[in-house]
């Protein structure tokens, strides 16, 4: 090998590579920024409407938020809420929704048409056990699927609880508290809706 | 002689972590792939202006540049991938910092520097395939993380990958037919 470079001299390439670096990766966040929102806006947005057919709207419904008002219920929490229109006229409302499972907070999305009838439940965000209370989560669960089409004019309200407490749903194995927080957080949900419908013609655009 | 499990070894959290299906596997390989030759055309260029002492620092700089840069465009640009990947992407600079010591221990760049990358790229690919195939049946592109399995759901864990990748080097030994027992098996690193 040739004679080793000096010290200082290597000092002084080092300093002018951290500047580099940090200089470089400043710019390029500056750069990304207003990319990496739009992006972030555009996922959500995917992953919100996923309960809703996509025929079933044609406006922005992330920009047509509800004014909910009174959303503590008795076991969830209404974070947010979503108008669909198609047509100009209130086609849908998606719900999200926060109740307690088994293992910290539990968020769901709740997708119910006009006629009060559920379009689709799906989970947002949760701390399940994995193998168990985690199945609520993958797409083709019997008792997420079993949701659609639901609504408190086919389901008295005594049928909305598991088999277990005298209802109509079956809950997941090995994860009763899970399925319960699921059941009781949907018809929250559905009873809501019913009781608040006349509210969420007149809500606020953002555009 | 090969190399590839002292840098395999070195990197289990990234080739168990980000693994679990083809797509991540992938898009993993091919973020490594572009972080790493970036990675040594600079340091190519950089090595004979640093003392021997400050090549670790600027490595460590350089890798960690790199990466970030790569983070924000894909975030930017491949947002599905980025949350794919998660945390492991920030791992490929370690990846950096093992080829920096690959290259110091040659007295000349060299295929024996080249050929560890390929076969952890090779085996990265290999175990996300073969984790998909056995956690779901079958082979699906989509971006997103894939939540269901229907086949063997040890496959999806870190530990199902880890027994996979027993698996698959024993293959790989036994397919060579290298014979070698892995204790006479001279693994050297510089100091």
């Amino acid at each position: 090998m040739s004679r080793p470079p000096s010290l200082l001299k290597g000092a002084i390439v080092l300093a002018l590579l951290a500047c580099a670096t940090l200089g470089a990766t400043l710019v390029w966040q500056q750069y990304c920024q207003q990319r990496i929102i739009a992006a972030e806006q555009t996922l959500k947005a995917r992953a919100l409407l996923t309960v809703l057919p996509a025929d079933s709207y044609d406006n922005q419904p992330l920009e047509a938020v509800l004014q909910l008002k009174e959303p503590a219920l008795a076991t969830s929490t209404l974070v947010t809420g979503y108008l669909a229109t198609l047509g100009g006229k209130p086609h849908a409302v998606v719900l999200q929704s926060r109740t307690q499972g088994y293992d910290g907070p539990l968020d769901l999305l709740i997708g119910i048409d006009s006629n009060g009838r559920l379009l689709g439940v799906k989970v947002l965000q949760h701390n399940e056990t994995p193998g168990l209370g985690a199945r609520i989560a993958e797409p083709s669960n019997p008792l997420m699927q079993g949701f659609t089409g639901l609504g408190r004019t086919t389901t008295p309200d005594a049928a909305w609880a598991l088999r277990k407490d005298q209802g109509q749903f079956d809950q997941i194995a090995g994860a009763t508290v899970t399925s319960r927080a699921v059941v009781n957080a949907v018809h929250e949900a559905l009873r809501y809706f019913d009781e608040h419908a006349g509210t969420f013609a007149g809500v606020k655009t953002d555009d | 002689m090969t190399r590839l499990p002292l840098f395999a070894s070195l990197n289990l959290a990234l080739l168990l972590g980000a693994s679990q299906t083809l797509v991540q596997a992938a898009s993993l390989a091919l973020a490594m792939l572009a972080v790493l030759l970036l990675y040594s055309l600079i340091m190519l260029g950089l090595r004979r202006f640093l003392h021997p002492t400050l090549l670790d620092t600027a490595s460590i700089l350089l890798a960690a540049g790199i990466v970030s840069c790569l983070e924000l465009g894909l975030r930017a640009w491949a947002l599905e991938i980025y949350q794919g990947l998660g945390l492991y992407l920030a791992l490929i600079s370690l990846n950096c910092l093992l080829l920096e010591r690959n290259v110091s221990c040659q007295s000349s760049p060299s295929l024996a520097t080249v050929r560890p990358i390929a076969a952890y790229g090779a085996l990265l690919l290999m175990l996300g395939l073969c984790r998909e195939l056995l956690a779901s049946g079958t082979l699906s592109l989509d971006v997103g993380i894939i939540r269901e399995s229907s086949g063997l759901r040890l496959a999806t864990l870190a530990p199902g990958g880890f027994i996979l990748l027993g698996l698959l080097i024993a293959a790989y030994r036994s397919l060579s037919g290298d014979t070698n027992s892995p204790r006479t098996r001279k693994e050297t690193l510089a100091p």
